[in-house]
């Protein structure tokens, strides 16, 4: 059975270039507009993995991830934040929220399926 | 201020006009007045600039998307269009070149040069055959001789029949024994002749069966000979002709892969360059809020106008430099970054439609020997030479039986023959116990029975002569017999050995050409549908670049905010070069930036004004993680 990722963006560009890449590596994917949207889809359905931005309205990616491990449907499935973001600063509160791993933008497709592959092992 | 004439002390300028005072300017105070209005002059120039920047930067920053939605859609169609091209044509290439085929033209040479041999076989039995007929066409003519002798032998028992008939008649009643003697000579000697004829007669026509037969088959060989020649050595050419082709089929299949894991990469610089429109965005965010930031600047600009406030005044004014010059390099920076990532979507897209356009050349370059007009392919070619030789067998097989035929014709005459000989011989002895007997009663006659007696020798002599002669025409024939037995042995036994050879191999044969005809009928249908695909997808993709026209657009639009931006700072920079409140504006405006990128745009500006500016960031920790290394420098995995 595919593995569920979700995609949560504000950018439909990049979710749209996310869900392509996901799918044709043989993924199934939720797609989420922000933090809330997200959250609010996490609460009700069991993903394997969650794929977020860090600047979105409405809820930002370390408030998505606070609450996906306050959570109890998908508390312990990895996170990797996907945002143009660099900063250590920002790395560090975003380890310290739960965050899995941290890809900055612009990543390869092939990248983002092999950190996949491997936090999904 | 203006001092007051009547006093010392200073008052606002417009305190002392309002009440009519009178005032004293310095040289200074004027100077400095008018460029006080001059710099009003030039800041009412720049809030209309500053408001259009305002403006257009945010419809930048929303003008993008749909285009990028758009492309990343047709993207996803062509990319899956690709792919089913690659599938189809490595399914032709497999068809054309795989296993399954590799093995059928190394079976196909094996039948070839079974095929060979099986005609060498019949060509060297068919020389064996004829040698033997002639042998037994030359045992046939040795048999004319003795044969001719029974003739003769038939005439002079007649005479001797007549002379004993007269003798006997000499002797009254005793010669009525001789009467019947005679009777029965005359009776035998017909005999002889009959059966001598009809042994002729037979000869002759097994002698002319036999020559014609010899005569038919020189010529079948002869013909076989020069044909199996030409066809086999087209076969082998047409055989070479599809080895060719089939190497490079599949030396197309591995430019088909190649093409498959070019269209990838060109997919994954595509994805990647997509996501310049979500870093473009933000990159303009980042710019408006900076640029908003001097909105309230602009607000009190417009009471700046007296000379008290003109220290106020120049901070205002530099502050509006620093930004725009900084803004406008983030712009120009971020503006030049989707440029190029919209150029490289264009340009991969554009390789896919090559490539894609390249495989389908290369595929009809390959399949050269599809004759487009007439349907045919280089399997087509096989498979006729194939059928000919086919034909030849057939032919050869036919050749065979006849000989076998022939053959057993020829035993059959020989037997037939050798039982009228056998007849012959056996009349020969009755003749020669008459005589005997004859001798007998002649000498009991006394001397009247002298003459019988002597012509009862006569006959006792020819009778044996009859004997003889049999006995070597039987001789002959037993040694044409002998040959035939033999012959016949070999053709049968080669003829059913040939047969279960050959219709095995026919067979077997008929399925391959089957199964070839069917791989080249699946080209000829199918190549023209790949071309057919290649043309529109490369005609689509083509459509859908030279539609693509977003990064002009943006970069028109960012021209002219660049513009505007590069004249305010200018402007601004003329009035007050940037001094040492400019870094103190850069630390603060580095505080909003969250992309690298920005980050070396802000570092590169301080550096052009002679400043080190190393944008707050703490040392990086060391990763412990060492597989991260692995997925690049951009990914990072707690």
């Amino acid at each position: 059975m595919a593995k569920v990722i979700m995609t949560a963006d504000d950018s439909a560009s990049v979710r749209q270039m996310v869900t392509f890449t996901l799918k044709q590596n043989g993924y199934d994917v939720v797609e989420a507009v922000d933090g809330r949207d997200a959250l609010n889809k996490l609460n009700a359905q069991k993903v394997d993995m969650l794929l977020t931005d860090l600047n979105m309205p409405n809820m930002d990616g370390i408030g998505l991830i606070k609450g996906v491990r306050a959570g109890a449907l998908n508390k312990f499935i990895p996170i990797v934040m996907l945002t143009t973001e660099s900063q250590d600063s920002r790395k560090t509160e975003g380890k310290a929220a739960g965050a899995t791993g941290w890809i900055v933008k612009p990543f390869k497709p092939e990248q983002l399926i092999a950190v996949i592959k491997k936090v999904l092992r | 201020m203006v001092h007051n004439r009547t006093s010392t002390a200073k008052v606002p300028l417009k305190t002392a006009i309002a009440h009519g005072q009178d005032v004293r300017l310095s040289s200074d105070h004027l100077s400095r007045s008018n460029t006080i209005a001059k710099q009003a002059d030039i800041f009412n120039t720049w809030q209309p600039r500053f408001s259009s920047v305002l403006t257009t930067l945010q419809q930048l920053a929303g003008a993008t998307e749909h285009d990028f939605l758009k492309i990343g859609s047709q993207m996803q169609g062509i990319y899956q269009h690709s792919t089913l091209l690659s599938e189809t044509a490595r399914q032709l290439v497999e068809a054309a070149s795989g296993e399954r085929i590799r093995t059928l033209m190394d079976r196909l040479r094996q039948i070839l040069q079974e095929m060979e041999t099986y005609l060498e076989k019949a060509h060297k039995q068919n020389l064996n055959s004829c040698s033997a007929l002639e042998k037994v066409g030359t045992l046939l003519i040795q048999v004319a001789e003795p044969l001719a002798g029974f003739k003769k032998m038939s005439k002079q028992l007649y005479i001797l029949e007549v002379s004993v008939k007269i003798e006997s008649t000499y002797l009254g009643d005793m010669g009525s024994e001789f009467l019947n003697l005679a009777q029965d000579i005359k009776k035998l000697s017909h005999q002889i002749k009959e059966k001598a004829n009809t042994v002729h007669d037979h000869r002759l026509l097994l002698s002319s069966v036999i020559t014609q037969s010899i005569a038919d088959i020189h010529a079948a060989q002869t013909y076989q000979d020069t044909r199996i020649k030409a066809v086999i050595n087209d076969t082998r050419a047409s055989l070479s002709k599809l080895e060719v082709v089939n190497e490079g089929f599949s030396t197309l299949g591995v430019a088909i892969s190649a093409v498959s894991e070019e269209n990838s990469n060109n997919i994954s610089e595509i994805v990647q360059s997509m996501q310049f429109h979500d870093i473009y965005r933000q990159q303009l965010e980042h710019i408006i809020e900076a640029l908003e930031g001097l909105m309230p600047a602009f607000s009190g600009m417009r009471d700046k106008n007296s000379l008290q406030e003109d220290i106020g005044q120049e901070k205002l004014i530099s502050n509006i430099g620093d930004v725009c010059e900084l803004q406008e390099a983030q712009l120009q920076f971020a503006s030049s970054e989707l440029y190029t990532a919209v150029a490289s979507i264009v340009t991969n897209l554009r390789n896919i439609g090559t490539k894609q356009k390249q495989l389908g050349q290369d595929l009809y370059q390959k399949t050269g020997g599809i004759d487009k007009t007439s349907n045919t392919s280089f399997i087509d070619d096989v498979i006729q030479h194939m059928s000919s030789i086919t034909n030849l067998l057939t032919s050869c097989a036919s050749t065979n039986k006849e000989l076998a035929g022939i053959t057993r014709k020829v035993t059959a005459a020989v037997d037939e023959i050798t039982g009228f000989v056998a007849d012959i011989e056996d009349i020969g002895h009755e003749i020669t116990q008459i005589a005997l007997n004859s001798r007998i009663k002649a000498a009991c006659t006394g001397t009247h029975g002298a003459s019988l007696s002597a012509l009862s020798e006569e006959v006792g002599q020819l009778s044996n002569d009859a004997v003889q002669s049999a006995d070597s025409i039987i001789a002959s024939l037993t040694e044409i017999q002998s040959a035939t037995g033999k012959l016949s042995i070999e053709t049968d036994s080669n003829e059913k050995f040939l047969d279960v050879a050959m219709s095995g191999m026919m067979v077997e044969l008929s399925e391959i050409l089957l199964i070839l005809k069917n791989v080249g009928a699946e080209l000829i249908s199918l190549l023209p549908q790949l071309q057919h695909k290649v043309n529109s997808l490369t005609a689509e993709i083509e459509k859908i670049t030279s539609g693509i026209n977003v990064h002009e657009r943006a970069k028109a639009m960012a021209d002219g905010v660049l513009g505007n931006l590069q004249q305010i700072f200018r402007q601004a920079r003329e009035l007050y070069p940037a001094g040492s409140a400019f870094k103190e504006d850069l630390r603060r405006m580095a505080e909003r930036y969250t992309m690298e990128s920005e980050r070396r745009i802000h570092e590169s500006i301080a550096k052009k004004h002679g400043m080190e500016l190393s944008i707050n960031q703490r040392p990086k920790e060391p990763n412990t993680n060492s597989s991260d290394s692995e997925f690049g420098d951009n990914v990072d995995l707690f």
